[in-house]
Parts: structure tokens; sequence; C-alpha cells
């Protein structure tokens, strides 16, 4: 019996919605601190859309929509494996497209969907939970947590192909966690701000989870993605990791639990501790940037709880020159969906013709 | 004899820019004439530092400690803390939360001043101090 799966991209870029009560507020991500979507920002070297597809794929699933708000550019969506298994939709709604979609699945012979927003990491047994589903007799099951109900969702293809799209549609977007949810005991992050990103870097980095940092481990705790250079002097002090085509300058320190997304540059005698450096970000000389998040220009003091935009480019800046010179970023490596894969859902209901549109590029 | 000679409140702008810092300099430097100059910087109006901002700092604390006085600071926003500390010069200035507590600062009796009287007593190959 075949399972897909359906993963929903919602919201303005650089925002995340919650539904967990009190967790929205001055340190939101809704303040656009992050330059792409939450699914999107990538944590240890994979976004929390490619970790999630990731876990999609080892358990056996072969069908994967991603369906895309039409405000989340396809080319800010960079995955390194696994194209082959994705279809892509993108709407307006992202709501409305689940039902079309889960009816595609029902003619191609899948039985099931998850539906998901992967702007939680999370790691249920997706065998586990869809036994679950299919003992329960009910067209769509709710996952929750001991926080409440989360967005991830069983849905039976086969109703929404027999015609009671509504119904099915009702269920999925029932606020209130339904008798017979299923209770997920394993790691559950809720995106919702940004403290939780380093909250899940720290998680991964003291095996609370199993997110895995992409690349190789050179020593114990310290792991290099392709392309990493680090310079003579520096020091890393794991557990930390140093994303592709990252530049660790002279005399720098990273330390406790710091992670360098994809394309950072740390610059001359700089220590990063307990810190997420977000991609495409140059870091200046000399500075101490502590229990923060940097993203672009932006800081997040994690301790003050102040967020401070930064003109000087001496101290940080996105994509300065230094960056640009030093890191090419070679397209090979770098696997961004055409624009052309896209599907639109509304086409996919009024036409139907979406099984041709399959050719995506695969790695 | 410990003598109490006058601090100097000086309001730093809102937006410390070059323009602004190089006439804060100037301002700063007519202070400097007399001997041990002692100065808070009232750092509650600052809405935006960036480096220009803390070598304007640096500078003042360097010619201040040439004349043998001290600069401290007052009423540090959150924002400029965070700069200080990423530029790691926070710990080169003492801060207070207001101007009035800085002030009280200067006049709390210096330790080198006045040192504590104290007798030393030998003992069996050790020495310590007694109260």
């Amino acid at each position: 019996m075949e399972v897909g799966a359906i993963l929903i991209l919602e919201g303005e870029v650089g925002t995340a919605e919650s539904r967990v009560p009190g967790k929205t507020g001055t340190h939101s991500l809704s303040g656009s601190f992050l330059p792409g979507a939450v699914a999107l920002t990538e944590v240890l070297g994979s976004s929390l859309l490619e970790h999630t597809i990731q876990r999609f794929v080892a358990a056996g699933t072969r069908t994967i929509a991603v369906v895309l708000h039409k405000g989340v550019p396809v080319s800010s969506i960079r995955l390194r494996r696994h194209i082959a298994h994705l279809r892509l939709y993108e709407a307006d709604e992202t709501w409305s497209a689940v039902i079309p979609i889960l009816k595609e699945f029902a003619k191609d012979g899948i039985s099931g969907a998850i539906v998901m927003k992967p702007h939680t990491y999370c790691e249920p047994d997706i065998t586990d939970l869809w036994d679950f589903h299919s003992e329960g007799h009910r067209p769509v099951t709710r996952a929750c947590d001991a926080a409440g109900p989360m967005d991830l969702w069983v849905a039976d293809c086969d109703v929404a192909g027999q015609g009671n799209a509504e119904f099915l549609k009702a269920a999925l977007l029932e606020p209130d966690l339904p008798q017979g949810s299923y209770f997920v005991r394993d790691y559950v992050r809720r995106i919702t701000q940004p403290a939780d990103f380093r909250q899940l870097v720290k998680d991964a980095f003291h095996a609370r989870c199993n997110l895995h940092p992409i690349g190789e481990q050179l020593r114990t705790g310290i792991w290099m993605d392709e392309g990493a250079q680090v310079r003579r002097g520096a020091r890393i002090v794991g557990p930390a990791y140093i994303g592709r085509h990252c530049v660790v300058g002279e005399c720098t320190l990273i330390t406790r639990s710091s992670n360098v997304e994809t394309g950072s540059y740390i610059d001359y005698g700089t220590a990063i501790e307990d810190s997420t450096v977000f991609s495409d970000t140059y870091v200046g000389m000399w500075l101490d940037v502590r229990h923060s998040l940097v993203s672009a220009n932006k800081l997040l003091h994690l301790q003050r709880g102040v967020t401070l935009e930064i003109s000087d480019a001496s101290l940080l800046c996105s994509n300065a020159p230094a960056v640009k010179k030093a890191i090419p970023f070679p397209e090979t490596t770098n696997s961004e969906l055409p624009a052309n894969s896209v599907r639109d859902v509304s086409a996919l209901a009024k036409s139907r013709q979406l099984k041709e549109s399959t050719g995506l590029n695969s790695d | 004899m410990y003598t109490s000679r006058p601090v100097v409140v000086l309001q730093v702008p809102e937006k410390l820019d070059k323009a602004e810092c190089d006439m804060f300099q100037k301002e700063v430097h007519s202070l400097l004439e007399g001997e041990r100059p002692r100065i808070v910087l009232d750092c509650s109006e600052i809405k935006r530092i960036d480096s220009i901002g803390v070598e304007m700092f640096l500078y003042c604390m360097d010619e201040v400690m040439k004349r043998d006085g001290d600069v401290k600071l007052a009423a540090l926003s959150p924002e400029a803390a965070i700069i200080l500390e990423l530029m790691k010069v926070d710990r080169l200035f003492e801060t207070f939360e207001d101007t009035d507590e800085a002030v009280e600062s200067f006049h709390a009796f210096p330790s080198y001043e006045a040192p504590a009287e104290q007798h030393w007593i030998e003992g069996a190959g050790s020495l310590e101090a007694a109260s």
C-alpha cells in the first residue's frame, strides 16, 4: 500500500504561521528576520523542507508533492537530493491545493497521504502513523504532541477521489484536536521564532534528535561541508558545523554548538560562540558574536532578546564583495528547481492535465 | 586628602554618523584641558550606532586615559550594548543604568587613594593579611 506526502509551504517570505498560543511575540519570525520562508531556511546544511523530504524518502515514500504559496519563489527551493521524488505545485491558497492533489494521488493508486507543513521539524514514525490511521477507519487523522495539535495529518486519497472533497477539507482544517488523534512521542520542534532554530541545532549536535549535519565529520563533533575553507590559525571547537563554500578566516574561533551555513564568510579574528550564522552572511573582522542568530545584516541576541539591523557593512552584511569574490557558487552543486517545473493547482482542478507535466530535473 | 573634582555629563547624539562624531569629538576635546577629566557619556538618546560610534567612544577613552582621567557610559540601550559586545569593547568601559549612578561612581572613595591599613604577620612559611 503506497503512501504519498504533501508538504505545504505557506505564508509570506520570512514568516511562519503558528497555531501554538503564546509562541508569537517580539521575536516571532513575522518580523522577517530570515530572508526566506522558514521551511526553506538552512539548518546544518539542508533546509527544513529537505530534511523532511529526506525522512519521507527514508521511510519509503516515493511520491512527494510540495505546494508552494505564490509568494515563495521557486528559485528559493534549493535541494541537494531527492528531486526525482518531487512534484511541485503553486497555489494562491495552499490549502485549496490539497484536495486536487489527493485526487491525483488516488488516480495514481496511492491510498493515503501524509500532509504537513515543514516549518515544524518532527520525526514521527511514518509507518506507525499510517497504521494508526488505517486502524481508526477515519478519513483524516491529525497528529499532536504534548504542546497540542501539530500541522501534520494523514488523509485518505480514496475519500477525495470519491467526491467527498468538502468533507475532507473540513476535517483537515478543523482547528481543534479531534478524538482519535495520533500522539507523537518522538522529537518535535516547532519553529515559531528564530530561537527555535538555535535550539534545533543544539539538539542535533547533542543527538537529542535524528537531524544529522550534511557533510563530513572531520573530528568528533566537527562537521564540514563541501568547499568549506578554514584558514590558518582558525580554531573550531566542536560541536560545530561549517557549511558549503563557507570561509572561516584566519585567527577565528567557532565554538559552543555554533553553525555557519552555506556561503557565509567569517572574517579575520572573529569569534562565533553559541550562535547560528545563516546562509550568505558576511561577519566582519575582530567581532565577538555570542548567543546570537545572524542573518545578512540582522543580528538577534538571544539573551538580551533584541534584534538589530546593522547598516555598517564592515560588521555584518549580505553578499559582501569579499564573499562574492571568495566563494564561487558552482551551479552543478546547487540543484535549483527550474521555474517551468511548477504546476498551477487551479489548472489542475480545471483541466486535469497534470500527469504530463512531471518533468523535474533529477540530481 | 581626597578632593572632589567635577564630573562632566555629556549627551551623546542620537545618530552617531561621521559628521556627528567629529562634532562630538571636538566637544570632548574642549573638556580635556583640566587635569584628570571625569566624563560620563549619557547614551540614552542613541538610536543608531555602528563602528564609527564605537571608534568615537574609544577615542574619548584614549584621550581621557592619557590625562589620567576616566570615562563612563550611562543609560546604554540594549542595541548599543550589543554593538559594544560585538566589537569586544564592552569590557573597556564601566557602564551604568543612568547618569546619576555613573556620576555617583566617581564620588565613591577610590581604594587606591586611601589604602586599608594592613599588618602583615609572618607565619610559618606563609604571609596572610590581618584585618
